[in-house]
């Protein structure tokens, strides 16, 4: 027990100890620390602390001015709603004046950003404010492209809450375009500067459709023909004819003003068993008493009436020899007639046989061919003139011509006396009918005007259905035809005879004659109108009829905005009929078809392309979004120094913009929007020096984009120095958009043109006509404003105190 | 051990459970459950969410042109109807030498 005690204070003591040991080696260990921790310079501590504040508050602001970045470009221009959509326009595009520069606009003052802050927030209470400011300096200088450049400041400060003396600023510059991608050519569904065979071209179709407004009647697509690059030939109008057709355009008003009906009618008093002209849409007669202008001496060459005469003069030389008691001799004409009725006299030797007093005359006047001195041939020509009745009525080229044939001009056409003045290749040379034969003629070395031939049906203007207007410009002409005829007469006339003679004067065909070729009945012009309304005709010859302007089709004023902008009416029924001559323009202004184009600001590009390859790289990349082809990502204003530009593999776009080629063609297979209308997005390519060229691969192509191939210099009769449009033989191309060319051949022997029986259908697309436009209640943007990708200053200022 | 050793570890024990429920109890209160969609003011400090909208393709549907029930357009804007002068096309050649001209 003794030895339990002792063992027990023995272990008391040894517990106090090893308490008092742990307690001293942990004040022990303090004391080292705290000893250690004093030698550290104290400043370095906090240098470091700081160090690594500032790290993590500059990591902040850069994520800050990304996230600032992020928004305005997912916004500026997907998000019509957005403050920052509607600020920019607002305050850069205004709707009266350009604004003054240079423009300062906050787009985010203050803002914080609440993913960055998310994600710094964890352990540690972060600030931050950032703001983001567009800044404007420049705009384009062309006053026909609405484009700017500036820039956005993005400043982001971040510091953590309590510990605001350490603060970390950073700041960021993007370049920035802002661009109206409207240009004055959107106006136009067609624009063609040079002169083009295929407008009345039936193997080869062309549809044209234009814009309609619901609530603006001012609003219209224009088409402008040009006729540059006319083939050389001597006729002074070098114009362009558009064929008439009916069954295409009888229920057009136009029609019916022009012709005062639109049903088709023939000629009355067609001998039975004489074929019927029932393509007539309007017909009249006329005694040639009436017409003035002209007289019988017109006709003393005339084959109807010296045959007749001659018939006569045989006759009167038959009863010679037969009182004489001798044989008739065969018929004969002119000088062989003549010496016929000496001999008759000579056998009769009775001057006061009546007959002998005819054949007398006929000797003493008759000279050849020509009787017109002759006493008995007057008195034919006088019953002519009291029983000829002139008819006249107009057709359509279709209906005189078998058009849908191919080959140019349409040659096999022979058609009876009353209706070949025009077209029957009896009545013309060369194989032609009078009125290609007339155009054909060689003058000092070249063809009149070759292009007369090209006859056929026009192509259609106003839309599949006739019933979507559109102002056509240029040279452009309606054509249809007119044939006429002296009709066939029997009369008696009272030679020297006891009793009249019957005489019969069969049809006398007015033929068609060139205007230049005067001296005839047929050019001489007449005293009365001929036609019924709208149009002069006062000729008797078959003829053209093709002065009316093209629009008179449409048959009432067309309202529309002049050329500065202004609402005006366009009146194609005034008479006499004006034609549109040059494209649209503000007064004063007379630029030339030829030289309306496009100019860009290569300062306001977005983007820069060397080569094509790098732009199809960049921005039609293969990622497999559609799987029926690729997707191109438009930006802006893009510019390409060289093509050629294949985007045949390219079905589908999305975003706005205008593709610039400087040089290089450009391949389109089918091209849509990716997302579905209405919507903003919209292409346009615009070829400074190419062509557009349709896939051979892909058949019924559609393309949804304004397409505009203007060479730059223009006016060149180089055909390698024209803007053209290659089909590649395709069978149906559509473009819902509009096109604008130098030169279109919808029939080429190279096969770049239509196949046969091919379309070329162009709508009209309203967001090109005009991209602000509302389509079922959505207003479209036509801004497009691209943010640069790369940071053009970046820096950091650390310090500073907190906002 | 004795007892007191075992208050020492123990007493350490309950304080570091305190401490760290308190620690959890304050840090759940700090971050925010969820996000506020909502519109950036320029003309006061608030908070603003950037709205995660999905990406929507909307596939165009087939070939056909659209048709719409209602059109209208705006009056034409002033620089549509500013035609491009041969002055213009001439100092657009001369830039193309100059701006247009990219070079690899």
């Amino acid at each position: 027990m003794y030895q339990t005690l002792s063992e027990l204070n023995m272990r008391n003591i040894g517990r106090h100890g090893f308490v008092l040991y742990i307690v001293i080696t942990v004040l022990l260990g303090l004391a080292i620390m705290a000893f250690a921790l004093n030698s550290f310079k104290t400043g370095a501590v906090t240098q470091l602390s700081r160090n690594v504040d500032q790290n993590r508050l500059a990591l902040v602001a850069q994520s800050a001015n990304a996230e600032m970045i992020a928004m305005i470009k997912s916004r500026v221009n997907l998000v019509p709603g957005s403050n920052i959509f509607n600020t920019i326009r607002s305050k850069v595009f205004l709707d009266t004046a350009s604004p003054t520069l240079p423009l300062t606009v906050e787009l985010l003052s203050p803002f914080e950003p609440q993913e960055t802050i998310k994600l710094a927030k964890v352990g540690y209470n972060l600030k931050v404010r950032s703001s983001a400011v567009l800044k404007v300096f420049r705009r384009s200088i062309y006053n026909s492209m609405l484009a700017y450049n500036g820039y956005i400041d993005l400043e982001s400060k971040a510091w953590r809450e309590g510990a605001g003396e350490i603060t970390m600023e950073a700041h960021e510059r993007r370049d920035v375009r802002l661009i109206d991608l409207r240009h004055t050519l959107d106006k136009y569904a067609l624009f063609v500067k040079n002169y083009c065979n295929d407008y009345n071209n039936t193997s080869r179709r062309l549809i044209i459709k234009g814009v309609r407004s619901d609530d603006d009647p001012y609003d219209i697509s224009r088409v402008f023909i040009g006729n540059d690059n006319y083939p050389t030939c001597k006729d002074p109008r070098k114009d362009l004819w558009f064929d008439l057709y009916y069954e295409d355009h009888n229920g057009l008003k136009g029609f019916a003003k022009i012709f005062g009906q639109n049903t088709l009618t023939s000629f009355p008093g067609i001998p039975a068993g004489y074929p019927v002209f029932n393509r007539l849409f309007y017909e009249n007669v006329k005694p040639f008493n009436a017409l003035g202008g002209v007289s019988v001496d017109m006709f003393v060459l005339n084959p109807q009436v010296v045959n007749e005469f001659e018939r006569v003069i045989n006759l009167a030389a038959d009863a010679c020899m037969v009182q004489a008691g001798v044989a008739t001799e065969p018929y004969m004409v002119a000088a062989n007639l003549r010496e016929k009725c000496k001999r008759s006299i000579a056998k009769l030797s009775n001057p006061n046989a009546y007959a002998q007093m005819m054949c007398q005359d006929f000797v003493d006047k008759a000279n050849g061919g020509n009787y017109s001195a002759c006493k008995e041939f007057v008195k034919l020509l006088n019953t002519c003139q009291q029983n000829w009745e002139y008819r006249w009525g107009y057709t359509d080229a279709a209906s005189l011509w078998n058009v849908y044939t191919s080959g140019c001009p349409p040659l096999n056409t022979t058609l009876p006396d009353r209706y070949a003045g025009l077209s029957s290749i009896a009545m013309g040379a060369g194989n032609y009918g009078p009125y290609m034969a007339e155009y054909r003629e060689l003058v000092d070395g070249n063809q009149y005007n070759h292009e007369r031939s090209s006859v056929g049906v026009m192509q259609q203007f106003y839309g599949e259905d006739n019933d979507v207007p559109v102002l056509i410009e240029g040279n452009a002409y309606l054509r249809f035809f007119k044939i006429a005829y002296l009709d066939e007469f029997t009369a008696n006339v009272q030679f020297a005879a006891p009793t009249p003679v019957p005489v019969n004067i069969r049809v006398v065909t007015n033929k068609y004659l060139r205007k230049d070729k005067t001296g005839s009945f047929l050019t001489t012009q007449l005293g009365p109108q001929l036609a019924p309304n709208l149009f002069d005709d006062r000729f008797m010859k078959s003829r053209a009829i093709d002065e009316l302007s093209l629009n008179t089709l449409w048959g009432e004023k067309i309202k529309c905005y002049n050329g500065s902008g202004q609402p005006d009416e366009y009146d194609p029924m005034q008479s006499p009929t004006t034609i549109i001559p040059r494209p649209a323009q503000p007064t004063g202004s007379t630029v030339e078809a030829f030289r309306f184009g496009r100019v860009v600001d290569f300062k306001n590009a977005s983007w820069n392309y060397v080569s094509a390859a790098d732009f199809l790289a960049e921005r039609a990349p293969n990622d497999g979004r559609t799987s029926d082809g690729k997707t191109l990502y438009l930006d802006g204003f893009m510019y390409i120094a060289a093509g050629d530009l294949d985007l045949s593999g390219v079905t589908q776009f999305q975003g706005k913009g205008l593709i610039y080629i400087r040089q290089g063609n450009c391949t389109l297979g089918n091209l849509k929007r990716l997302n579905d209308p209405p919507t903003s997005d919209s292409l346009r390519i615009y070829l400074r020096r190419g062509d557009f060229k349709i896939d051979p691969a892909v058949d019924n192509v559609k393309i949804c984009a304004s397409l505009v191939a203007f060479y730059d210099p223009p006016q060149s009769d180089n055909s390698l120095q024209q803007g053209n449009i290659i089909l590649n033989n395709r069978s149906n191309v559509t473009i819902y958009g509009n096109l604008l060319v130098d030169s279109l051949s919808l029939q080429d022997s190279a096969n770049s043109g239509l196949a046969a029986g091919g379309k070329l259908y162009i709508e009209h697309d309203p967001a090109i006509y005009n991209a602000a436009a509302t389509l079922d209640g959505t207003k479209l943007d036509p801004y497009h404003i691209s943010i640069g990708p790369v940071k053009t200053s970046f820096s950091f200022r650390a310090g500073g105190s907190e906002i | 051990m004795d007892n007191a050793r075992w208050i020492v570890v123990l007493s350490v024990i309950f304080s570091m459970m305190a401490v760290l429920t308190l620690l959890n109890r304050y840090a759940t209160r700090l971050s925010p459950a969820t996000t506020v969609t909502g519109e950036e003011n320029a003309g006061s400090v608030k908070h603003v969410t950037a709205v995660n909208k999905p990406a929507v393709v909307k596939r165009s549907s087939g070939r056909e042109i659209p048709r719409f029930g209602q059109i209208s357009f705006p009056k034409p804007a002033a620089h549509t109807l500013m035609i491009d002068q041969p002055r213009d096309f001439e100092k657009m050649r001369e830039s193309i030498e100059v701006e247009g001209c990219i070079i690899k």
